[in-house]
């Protein structure tokens, strides 16, 4: 029991400064995707030469208007169809709507690009409903084409618009019956109370949703690449590919940085008004619809899971039938054990790091650490393309550095960096580091500071308060985070496809070629099996998403 | 606005919450419905307000029919404010927007002219810009108030308006909503389980108990004229005494005779025993007394001391004594009755 005194001493020395080691931690995982942005921003302060000079002229002002129109018009319609059917489902009541309350959430499960193949197989000029139809209307039918700006559009917005529904959904249950009942008593109409009273409260929730349908369209490479509609990611992987001209894909990347950065400003001033915008309360008693408005009321949310789940659903189960036989051979079971592996190390090394993170600001509750932590977690915002040029640059460099240093001592280095697993996790790693660490960051901060109190009273510290009390109860978040990356990485395409080693072809990866060849119904197989473990996540949300709807 | 509620029931599930309850309200009067949770109170506010419907019974505003058989007004035609237990405020809106908020029809610098007066009335003046989470819980709930002032309801309904703060500031704030309802002459009512909040602003307290309402009446007659067990188990504080009837009219009790009965449902013939309400006012500590009670337990509250008593008989009392007289628990001490009148009721089989 007797503590000598200069042991005491240490003791309470020890508490007033607090440990470097977390600091350094956290440092080291923002220096991630910040080492990313640093060799794009370095790349733009280069001299103009004559291939940028033709970029800038005669790429860049076309894909821009691309871009724009693309994010503009995904953002409006998927902003528009979520708001709309999560208002009707927590409004009102009508047949199948519980149904519809969670079977909206399903098309999250539908990566963009596996809806888009599915859409221009379907209903190109070509395909089964135009040809059902002329046979009906005679040959001269002809319907608006699918291969437009319009139809890559509706597919993403179709794609899209579960994260606007998710986060208005909520909105709409959690402002409940007291808001409307206090609208009410004031002398508002029903009519007035949806928009001088839902739809403002809502607002930082489906603007938040609209943010992040932004920030996805920006991000996306397999939709537009199937729709051969050019933006910034095509054009970044075009000038790595094709033209081999590592500056003008950085240049490429860097605007696209830019662009993404509008949406993130507006995604985070959205999250930091959800702060102060709950009314509370229970939920609103629906109101029940009838005749034909509860038809029209179920015809929307039926039209939607049709076009963005049942009939692409349908499609592909018939497609990969179809081609089951011939397909599944050894080399599409080796790239779906690939896509496993890779989707494995991903989530174990995500949620290493977002548990490591998520210490080092438990521990140094600081502003330098938290501030760290923030930047490590905006990698989400990063899309694939930029992400794959970004990670390579640095790495390119680190190669040579080796290289040369190998030589002077006299040896050979025998490597690639640049093309190895480990690069490919690296940049997963940046990508998906907020997916993981926010389900930990949640769980963790529910184990409050009394618990590891009442812990280290009985005896539990250091390692044995990790084993014993912290890990038991973060296993769900980890569970939770290691599921989500896990399924991410599945379907990732532009960082896989930009910097797999030579013969790594996962499943995603074979989608993109087998659709960049026009074999769209053989591309159904693979973008089968990424759909059905797509299920995973939605089943978790589900769990907990949907539980204060049953009230 | 005469306020006038005729016969209302409702039930959920079966089980009914309102059993026929009819009360009225003359304008300008501040109505209070008392009660523990679960008595119906909150529904029979709903229902005035509009957000239930009733099983039976009507609701009128001056005449106008708002609840019936077959008629139910849409709460936003009633010309009804509310002020909500939790407040409600619009968080998207500052102060000045949600006190505004009820305001249509009128130009905007009217609108707004009406807002600051009504900011100003309920104390807040300078916080218009203000959003409500900014505010303490006594400014929320000033906003609210103002908020359902501002359109000039006809009738306020306030749910357990201070029921979410905290002892100081519901005293003081239950006194200003009284003297801001009177300026304005608004006819309210107010639900709550607090008789203090009940007190402090109400004209008229009524009494609900399992969907009934037990007693209709001024505050000091619900304190000093309960008209059944209950209001007297449930307003105030108070123990029950045996007490003999005797021929003149007085009542023997350990304590001594008492007189000038108020029996509401008490007949009270000579020789039968009585059980008398005694207030903890009624029983006095006086050292020249040569009754004396034994001190079982005491709370000491500043300015004076609760003391739980034994009578000789074993009778146990509540007196309430200047804290100057400081007594041991074990000490006895001389009691007397003081009161101009006390309330008999039937002993309990």
């Amino acid at each position: 029991m007797a503590l000598s005194t200069a042991a005491a001493a240490r003791e309470v020395r020890r508490h007033p400064r607090p440990d470097r080691g977390p600091l350094f931690v956290a440092a080291a995982i923002a220096a991630l995707p910040l080492t990313v942005l640093l060799a794009l921003a370095l790349s733009a302060t280069g001299a103009p030469t004559e291939d940028m000079r033709h970029l800038f002229e005669h790429v860049v002002p076309g894909v821009l208007l691309n871009t724009v129109v693309l994010v503009f018009g995904v953002t409006l319609l998927a902003g528009l169809l979520g708001t709309a059917l999560a208002w009707l489902v927590s409004t009102y009541d009508f047949p199948l709507r519980s149904l519809f309350a969670w079977a909206l959430l399903l098309p999250m499960a539908i990566p963009a690009y596996v809806l888009a193949f599915v859409a221009i197989a379907g209903l190109d000029f070509a395909g089964p409903v135009q040809t059902a139809l002329r046979g009906i209307f005679g040959p001269d039918l002809r319907l608006p084409p699918i291969r437009s700006t319009g139809g890559v559009i509706l597919v993403m917005s179709l794609a899209l618009y579960p994260y606007v529904y998710l986060l208005a959904r909520g909105a709409f249950a959690t402002q409940g019956r007291r808001a409307l009942e206090v609208a009410a008593s004031l002398g508002l109409t029903p009519r007035q109370s949806l928009l001088r009273v839902q739809l403002p409260m809502a607002r930082p929730w489906i603007a938040g949703g609209m943010a992040l349908v932004a920030m996805e369209t920006l991000a996306d490479f397999g939709t537009v690449a199937v729709f051969n509609y050019d933006t910034f990611t095509t054009a970044i992987w075009r000038a790595w590919s094709a033209l081999y001209s590592i500056e003008a894909a950085l240049q490429l990347a860097g605007l696209l940085v830019l662009l993404v950065a509008v949406a993130l400003a507006f995604e985070q001033r959205a999250q930091a008004a959800q702060r102060h915008t709950a009314l509370g309360g229970t939920a609103a008693p629906r109101l029940r619809l009838r005749g034909w408005r509860a038809a029209a009321a179920t015809a929307l949310p039926a039209s939607v899971l049709l076009s963005a789940l049942l009939l692409p659903g349908i499609a592909l189960l018939s497609w990969a039938a179809r081609h089951a036989a011939e397909d599944l051979d050894a080399d599409w079971w080796a790239a779906a054990g690939r896509s496993m592996a890779l989707g494995l190390m991903a989530a174990a090394l995500v949620c290493t790091l977002a548990i490591a993170l998520a210490y080092a600001v438990r521990v140094r509750s600081d502003p330098v650490t938290r501030g760290l932590a923030r930047i490590a977690t905006l990698g989400y915002a990063l899309p694939g393309a930029v992400l794959a040029v970004g990670v390579f640059v640095p790495m390119a460099g680190l190669n040579n550095l080796l290289e040369s240093a190998a030589r002077a001592v006299g040896g050979d280095w025998p490597g690639y960096l640049q093309g190895s697993v480990a690069v490919l996790l690296l940049a997963y790693a940046v990508r998906f580091l907020a997916v993981g660490h926010a389900p930990i960051e949640a769980n963790l901060g529910r184990i409050t500071p009394r618990i590891d109190d009442g812990a280290r009273l009985l005896g539990a510290t250091g390692f044995a308060l990790l084993r014993r009390v912290h890990l038991p109860l973060l296993r769900t978040g980890l569970l939770t985070a290691a599921v989500l990356v896990f399924v991410d990485v599945m379907k990732e395409m532009p960082i896989t496809l930009m910097t797999r080693p030579f013969g790594w072809d996962t499943l995603a990866i074979r989608v993109f070629e087998l659709t960049s060849e026009g074999e769209w119904t053989r591309a159904a197989l693979p973008a089968l099996a990424i759909v059905l473990v797509g299920l995973l996540p939605i089943a978790l949300l589900l769990r907990r998403a949907d539980r204060p709807d049953r009230g | 606005m005469q306020l006038e509620i005729d016969s209302i029931r409702r039930s959920f599930g079966g089980t009914p919450v309102l059993r026929d309850i009819s009360f009225a309200l003359a304008p300008g009067t501040i109505g209070c419905l008392l009660g523990p949770s679960g008595c119906g109170k909150t529904t029979l506010l709903r229902i005035i307000a509009g957000f239930e419907a009733a099983d039976a019974g009507r609701v009128l505003a001056d005449g106008r029919v708002l609840t019936a058989p077959g008629v139910q007004l849409p709460p936003h035609e009633r010309r009804i404010g509310m002020v909500f237990q939790d407040h409600a405020l619009f968080p998207h809106l500052d102060v000045l927007a949600n006190v505004a908020f009820g305001l249509h029809d009128q130009p905007a610098a009217e609108r707004r002219a009406r807002a600051l007066e009504l900011i100003d009335a309920v104390g807040l003046a300078g916080l218009a810009a203000r959003r409500p989470h900014e505010l303490s819980g006594g400014q929320q709930q000033r906003v609210a108030l103002a908020r359902a002032l501002a359109p000039g309801p006809q009738l306020l309904l306030l749910d357990e308006p201070l029921s979410s703060l905290d002892a100081e500031l519901r005293r003081q704030l239950g006194a200003e909503l009284r003297q801001i309802l009177k300026r304005y002459g608004t006819t309210a009512l107010l639900v709550t389980h607090d008789q203090q909040e009940a007190f402090a602003i109400a004209d008229e307290v009524g009494v609900m108990r399992e969907g009934r309402i037990e007693q209709w009446a001024t505050p000091y007659d619900l304190y000093h004229r309960p008209a059944t067990r209950f209001v007297a188990e449930f307003v105030g504080s108070g123990t029950f005494v045996v007490g003999r009837c005797r021929a003149d009219g007085t009542i023997d009790t350990a304590l001594g005779a008492a007189s000038a009965l108020h029996a509401a449902d008490c007949p009270c013939t000579p020789g039968s025993t009585v059980d008398l309400l005694l207030r903890p006012d009624d029983v006095v500590h006086d050292d020249a007394s040569a009754t004396t009670a034994e001190v079982l337990a005491k709370a000491f509250r500043g300015a004076d001391f609760l003391y739980t008593l034994r009578l000789a008989d074993g009778t146990q009392v509540l007196s309430l004594v200047p804290s100057h007289h400081d007594h041991h628990i074990g000490e006895r001490i001389g009691v007397r009755l003081e009161t101009d009148h006390v309330v008999a009721f039937e002993p309990l089989a």
